[in-house]
């Protein structure tokens, strides 16, 4: 058997050829695949010859994977129509229905995963609006609530120092630390959203971590005294006085496990210690840990304990909602640290904290003298301009201040109102909502800035806002502004601010 | 008198463009999907007068989102474009205009409607986020519930009886 041969009998099973006229009337067929009859118009054997006949041209056709269905044969096939002698026409069905269907099962999977992963894709984004306006409401639903706590908290104390008998103290303590309580819970929530949006960003400034550790060991030491328990802060003689790294949420992880530990311990003793495990290049790493006698964790729940809302079914009686233990581990994380827990059920826990930071090369970078210093050697009373819209927050402030004695205070509610009172007046400091009417915290402080008086343009200014601090003003921070504070604020942080830019003024 | 006319449904894969044809020429659905290779054709007569009517050779081509890479012949004799994208899935109508342009450019006297099918699984049309599509959209429709279907074909017959 010749090639030639081969080739048309091996063809001759799956090629049918068909030959019809000008006006579509088949004038001859094979009929191997679809049986046609002579004389019967291809129009009228599938839809796809009505239009196809009147397209055709001197030039050849081809069509590739037509499904074609003529009486009871159902077939995928190329096709091919070339116009031959006579002014006919050849029409040559090729099945390859086979392949096709091979390819059909290919495409078939192919697209199915890709629709699943848009679909996938498109929940995920349903999801994270969903998230987003959870965590934007969450944000300025706590903010709400937080302010108002915090001049309830600020007032409670300054009531405290007023003339009040027995009970009205026991009361006004009751007040106060549910206050606290609540603040503390609500800004738990708070950080949670903020950390679920990546909104927690880390400020590094330089600061004397002695002096922090030491304000912490006052606070806790007046707690712990409280449920009759001893407080120790030892702190390694190798750990610098100064470190560059972002001070308020090192107070606020040490304050987290300190308040967790003062939660759980009944009798005995709580520490705070901090250790240099690491120095190298102006650069620390520092171990703080955290030491308590009190309730332990079993070696199963070790691992549950940093869980989002996770609370052991042994701490069901103590208050909390089960987020302060997560916040610490997340932003442990987020400072580039890590924890590691140690505990004995009945005996008491350890926590370590190892965080990294840097120091600069000499101590003597950012020497802050003593505040009480300031006052004591300047007897002057400092000018200091309040810039706050919000009248209650105006109503905070000027009492925290004017507890102290040691300053003239000027309220005004807006940055125009600023700009004219500092015309007329020389301030030693201005303190500036960020978030203001007419002109923000900012522009105004670029409008002072841009004053002729050089002794009026050169006032520090202290800038306060909410809890996230946008990048926009961050970046200010040592040029238009000295410093900025983030509200709620306490107390002590409020006040220190003032104080170092006048010290550094 | 019958005439017939071409008309080729194009756009992205999964959009419904089978369920849309199917809908219309036997009133069936079926939310399972079948992946169309090459092109199945179909043919519904409609009345467009009284004693007049339009024998419609539907073409249901396999689903791409580039329709460069369409067989030419395919295309070829082409009465009228039916473009269909998913409301659903962003990526059917993202490259719309472009896809749109491309076809008025080469067949510039050929009819196009552009449609967004599946309305029916969306709970507001008149969310922003639709709103810039369906601008540029001549018809929403939905296989499923048949929303559409039958006007989408029956005004693409009148305009050629016109």
């Amino acid at each position: 058997m010749s090639l030639t041969s081969i080739k048309s009998t091996h063809q001759a099973k799956n090629t049918q050829f068909i030959v019809f006229n000008s006006n579509g009337d088949i004038i001859e067929s094979d009929n191997v695949l679809f049986s046609l009859k002579q004389k019967e118009k291809l129009a009228d054997v599938h839809p796809f010859f009505e239009n196809v006949l009147d397209i055709i041209t001197t030039e050849s056709i081809s069509f590739s994977c037509v499904h074609l269905e003529i009486d009871t044969v159902s077939l995928t096939c190329d096709i091919e129509i070339s116009k031959i002698e006579n002014n006919n026409y050849l029409l040559i069905l090729i099945d390859f229905s086979k392949h096709y269907e091979s390819f059909q099962s290919l495409a078939q999977s192919r697209n199915e995963t890709a629709i699943k992963s848009e679909v996938l894709v498109i929940k995920n984004e349903v999801l994270r609006e969903k998230e987003a306006f959870k965590n934007k409401f969450i944000d300025n639903f706590s903010h709400e609530i937080i302010s108002p706590i915090t001049s309830i908290i600020a007032f409670a104390n300054l009531m405290k120092n007023s003339k009040l008998n027995n009970e009205q103290k026991e009361y006004l303590e009751v007040m106060t630390s549910s206050s606290h309580h609540l603040k503390s819970m609500i800004s738990d929530v708070l950080d949670i959203s903020k950390l679920e949006i990546g909104k927690l960003e880390i400020n590094n400034e330089q600061f004397n971590f002695h002096k922090l550790m030491t304000q912490i060991e006052s606070e806790y030491n007046h707690k712990c005294a409280q449920k009759q328990l001893d407080f120790k802060l030892l702190i390694d003689e190798k750990v610098p006085t100064y470190i560059e790294s972002d001070k308020t949420k090192i107070r606020q992880l040490i304050k987290n496990l300190l308040d967790n530990a003062l939660k759980f311990t009944t009798t005995g003793n709580i520490s705070l210690s901090v250790k240099t495990i690491f120095t190298r290049a102006q650069r620390i790493t520092l171990a703080i840990i955290i030491e308590d006698t009190g309730l332990g964790i079993k070696e199963e729940d070790q691992d549950k304990i940093f869980m989002r809302f996770n609370r052991l079914e042994s701490a069901k009686h103590i208050e909390g909602v089960g987020l302060g233990l997560s916040i610490v581990k997340e932003i442990t994380e987020l400072l580039g640290g890590s924890i590691k827990l140690k505990s004995e059920s009945k005996k008491g826990s350890c926590f370590t904290i190892n965080i990294k930071a840097k120091y600069p090369v000499t101590q003597e970078l950012k020497i802050h003298k003593n505040s009480k210093k300031l006052f004591k050697k300047n007897k002057q009373k400092h000018q200091v301009l309040i810039v706050e819209d919000n009248e209650l927050h105006q109503l905070t402030i000027f009492k925290i201040l004017a507890k102290t004695n040691n300053y003239y205070l000027d309220i005004v509610s807006n940055g125009t109102e600023a700009l004219d009172a500092i015309n007329t007046t020389l301030y030693d400091v201005i303190l500036m909502d960020y978030k203001m009417p007419i002109l923000n915290g900012l522009e105004t402080a670029k409008a002072i800035r841009n004053l002729a008086d050089k002794r009026r343009k050169n006032t520090p200014i202290v800038i306060a806002t909410g809890a996230h601090v946008s990048t926009e003003l961050l970046s200010q921070k040592g040029k238009d502004i000295n410093d900025i504070i983030t509200k709620p604020f306490d107390e002590e942080i409020f006040i220190e601010a003032i104080e170092n830019c006048l010290i550094e003024n | 008198m019958t005439t017939s006319k071409k008309i080729v449904l194009l756009g992205h894969f999964g959009v419904g463009k089978t369920s849309i044809i199917r809908k219309f020429v036997t009133n069936e659905f079926s939310s399972d999907y079948k992946v169309t290779i090459g092109v199945h054709i179909f043919k519904k007569e409609v009345p467009v007068t009284t004693n007049d009517s339009i024998s419609l050779i539907i073409w249901d081509l396999e689903g791409t989102d580039n329709i460069d890479l369409i067989n030419k012949a395919y295309l070829l004799g082409t009465h009228s474009f039916i473009y269909v994208y998913d409301i659903t899935r962003p990526v059917t109508f993202s490259n719309l205009e472009e896809n749109v342009l491309k076809l008025k450019e080469k067949f510039p006297k050929t009819l196009l409607k552009t449609v967004a099918n599946k309305i029916d699984l969306i709970d507001d049309i008149n969310d922003e986020k639709y709103k810039d599509t369906l601008q540029k959209t001549d018809y929403t429709s939905s296989a499923k519930t048949g929303e559409n279907i039958t006007d989408l074909f029956d005004s693409i017959a009148k305009s050629f009886a016109l």
